[in-house]
């Protein structure tokens, strides 16, 4: 099943549930409340849990190799320079697990507790992230700010966003939800700018382009292993 | 997760956190926290008394009016315990789905958004 973490509601994830003809139940997530429950700080990201409903698998980057993301957001198009730059480095982006995850899910499927993918309970919770006051009021910054944003009340929302980003600072979520808002230039590119554009003031210290250049692309998701 | 105020039903606090209060403590499946005295009074909870015991952060933005509470942090990762949490979130068609009705199966559950 999936879940769609967006604040601004069903009409920007239901493209792609149609275009994927989609039979699991797919969920929308405006709080991103599962993000919270289950530990999510970027996305895709992957949970397992059992038939008893115990969790064999903390969230982790599970997703197949990189593609050519150019392809699925210009065409063949000349992209525009900064989503140029954007596409190079999400070409250094490490998918820790792009080697086999559906395979791991495939014997998982059919081994079920036997999978040597199955975990043992220390090792869910101990992957499962680090939980600190901090990142929970960043967390409840992130609650007042979504309410605030879906509430029309857009210029109240950034302050609280900003707080979250400051507070938790390996949360990619929260960035990428923000600052996709701000939009960009016209089109399908516009999530995906997260940034600034020329002759509009940007509210936020960084942007996407900056924090994965000063942080580093191998660190956008966290290094874990099948 | 967003409360109404700085007392809420018992459910409300349920809802928002995924933690029901009970005379035992603050409970997660299996999982008990004992809690403060005076938390829980005539089905309403003490929100500074049960986030301080769980480690939650809470914030309020008085001028909006909004109180918000974050996730429990005193085991010191994500998840407390590998029980899976409640979740009851709508589909694209607007209907509630309540993550237990899958229950008896193997889920995997993906995260994605459209940014």
């Amino acid at each position: 099943m999936t879940v769609c973490l967006e604040s601004l509601g069903p009409d920007e994830g239901r493209p792609y549930i149609e275009a994927s003809k989609a039979e699991h139940p797919c969920l929308l997530d405006t709080g991103h409340l599962m993000a919270e429950r289950f530990g999510v700080v970027n996305i895709p990201n992957c949970v397992w849990i059992d038939e008893s409903g115990q969790i064999v698998r903390p969230a982790e980057p599970g997703w197949p190799a990189p593609r050519d993301a150019s392809r699925s957001l210009g065409g063949d198009d000349e992209l525009p320079p900064r989503v140029a730059d954007i596409m190079e480095e999400a070409s250094k982006i490490v998918a820790w697990t792009a080697d086999g995850y559906a395979d791991a899910i495939r014997d998982w499927a059919r081994n079920g507790a036997s999978s040597r993918f199955v975990l043992s309970s220390e090792q869910v919770l101990a992957r499962s992230g680090e939980r600190t006051l901090k990142t929970s009021r960043a967390a409840a910054h992130f609650a007042i700010a979504e309410r605030l944003e879906t509430g029309g009340k857009h210029s109240e929302a950034i302050h609280h966003f900003a707080e979250a980003h400051r507070l938790a600072p390996d949360n990619w979520t929260y960035k990428r939800q923000a600052w996709s808002i701000e939009g960009g230039v016209e089109g399908p590119l516009a999530r995906f700018w997260q940034g600034p554009v020329e002759g509009r003031e940007w509210p936020y210290e960084s942007d996407w382009l900056s924090e994965i250049r000063q942080r580093g692309a191998s660190t956008y998701y966290r290094e874990i292993e099948l | 997760m967003l409360l109404a105020d700085k007392n809420p039903t018992v459910q409300d606090f349920a809802a928002a956190t995924s933690w029901t209060i009970e005379q035992r403590g603050a409970c997660q499946g299996e999982l008990c926290v004992p809690l403060a005295p005076g938390t829980l009074n005539d089905g309403r909870v003490d929100l500074t008394l049960a986030a301080d015991r769980l480690g939650m952060a809470v914030v309020e933005d008085a001028d909006a009016g909004l109180v918000a509470v974050g996730p429990a942090t005193f085991a010191g990762s994500a998840l407390s315990s590998t029980a899976c949490p409640d979740l009851v979130l709508p589909t694209f068609d607007g209907d509630d789905f309540d993550l237990r009705s899958l229950r008896g199966q193997r889920v995997v559950l993906v995260a994605w958004a459209p940014y």
